[in-house]
Order: C-alpha cells, then sequence, then structure tokens
C-alpha cells in the first residue's frame, strides 16, 4: 500500500485553490520547457547542417501550427520564469504570507498575460 | 546531528542540500540568458539562413547559447528529476525513468553543442 502512495498530494482529491494550481502549473510548464528544448536542438541542428534544412524548419515553425506551437512556448517560458522568481523571493523570505503569497500569485499571473502579448506584439510588428 | 539509519546518513542529506541549491543557481543564470535571447529574438522577427548564422555564430552569443543551454537542460533535468521521484512509485520503475530522462537530455544537449560549434568554430 505505501509503495503505491505518492510523495505529493493525490491530484485527483485535492480540492484547487490558486496556489496549488500555480504550483502545478509550475511544474507543467517547466516539463514543457524542458520537453521543447528538442525544437531549439532542431533548429540548431538544421542551421548548421545546410541552408535547405533550415528553410524547412523555419517553414514549419512559420506555419500557423508552428506558431501556436511557439506561442505556448513563449507562455510556459514567462509564466516559469516570472513564477520562478516568486519561489526564489519565497526562498529569501520574502512574500510568505498568505495575503502575499495570493497577491504574487495575481501579478504572477497578470505579467505573464502582459509579457506574452508584448512579446507577440514586438514579434509581429 | 540525527541520527540516520545505516545507509542513509550523510551522503543522502548532502545530495539532497546540494540538489536544491543548483536548481536555484542555475535557475539564476538560466533567467538572465533566456532573457538576453528573449529580446534579441523578438527584436530581429524572422531570420534567414545568413541572419541566423550571423547571430548564433557570434563569438558571444555562441557561447551564451551553449552555456544557456547546458545549464538550461541541466535545470530542467534536475527538476524531471523531483517529478519523477514525486510520482513514479515503483522503485525499479523510478530508476529507468531516471536514467532514460537524462540520456534523453544528454542527447538533446550534445546535439545542441554540436550545432552551436559547428556554426560558430
Amino acid at each position: 500500500m505505501a509503495r503505491t502512495r505518492p510523495l505529493s498530494p493525490h491530484l485527483q482529491v485535492y480540492r484547487p485553490q490558486l496556489t496549488s494550481m500555480m504550483s502545478i502549473a509550475h511544474r507543467a510548464s517547466g516539463i514543457v520547457l524542458t520537453t521543447g528544448t528538442v525544437l531549439l536542438a532542431a533548429w540548431l541542428v538544421a542551421l548548421a547542417h545546410s541552408a535547405e534544412s533550415y528553410e524547412m524548419v523555419s517553414g514549419l515553425l512559420a506555419h500557423p501550427l508552428g506558431q501556436f506551437v511557439l506561442f505556448g512556448y513563449s507562455a510556459a517560458l514567462i509564466y516559469h520564469a516570472l513564477n520562478g522568481i516568486r519561489h526564489l523571493a519565497w526562498d529569501l523570505g520574502y512574500g510568505l504570507t498568505i495575503p502575499e503569497v495570493y497577491r504574487n500569485g495575481h501579478i504572477v499571473l497578470f505579467l505573464t498575460m502582459v509579457l506574452t502579448a508584448g512579446l507577440w506584439a514586438a514579434v509581429w510588428m | 546531528m540525527a541520527e540516520y539509519p545505516a545507509g542513509i546518513g550523510h551522503r543522502r542529506r548532502h545530495s539532497g542540500v546540494s540538489h536544491w541549491r543548483w536548481q536555484r543557481y542555475s535557475a539564476v543564470l538560466v533567467l538572465a540568458l533566456i532573457t538576453y535571447f528573449t529580446v534579441l529574438l523578438a527584436s530581429l522577427g524572422g531570420l534567414d539562413h545568413d541572419g541566423a548564422t550571423a547571430l548564433v555564430g557570434h563569438p558571444a552569443n555562441a557561447l551564451a547559447l551553449a552555456v544557456l543551454v547546458t545549464v538550461g537542460l541541466w535545470h530542467g533535468t534536475l527538476g524531471l528529476q523531483v517529478v519523477i521521484e514525486d510520482y513514479i512509485t515503483i522503485k525499479g520503475g523510478r530508476q529507468m525513468a531516471l536514467m532514460a530522462m537524462r540520456a534523453a537530455m544528454a542527447i538533446i544537449g550534445l546535439a545542441t553543442l554540436w550545432a552551436v560549434s559547428r556554426i560558430a568554430l
């Protein structure tokens, strides 16, 4: 019995709260970012290989579906970076009371939307 | 000093603390480098083959990119290790998942470093 019990909260019996959802999102975005490094590797290997390979990978990334993937990747990156700063602040002892945790959580979510929108506005302009 | 059962003691305690520390040191470095490259790429928009080669081939960028990918993948490896240890509860499966994950990270890292050095050198 002990063997099948996870160390972390049972996700399926845990009532959702901002704090737990943001914690799970931090992990999920981290998994996406680490896995997505394959895309960066593919882009660089194609660039090193030949102009034709590079054009092919660039074409895939420029396709609406490729842009959608890049958009998701950038949102995951910005969320993970901002929430990571929140975690580092906690590690230094700042922002740990319950009202502060909720407030800096909302700030992270708000800035994630603003910066992701700003990034894509900059890319498209 | 707490008493630990035989075989746990110092080694286990040390590796937990250093994992925690390196997760954070690597986070700070990755944060700085990823901000630099994100702003750089966003300011350039689309890149053709020559433009991308010049960008990655610039010695400072190539070095920064190599450091970013190496430290970033290491940060990811430490993070995925925690996820695997938390949710894969079968002993043998956990070790196998950890090994497969580390091997995959190493392959991605080596492919990237090969590409960057080929472009820059």
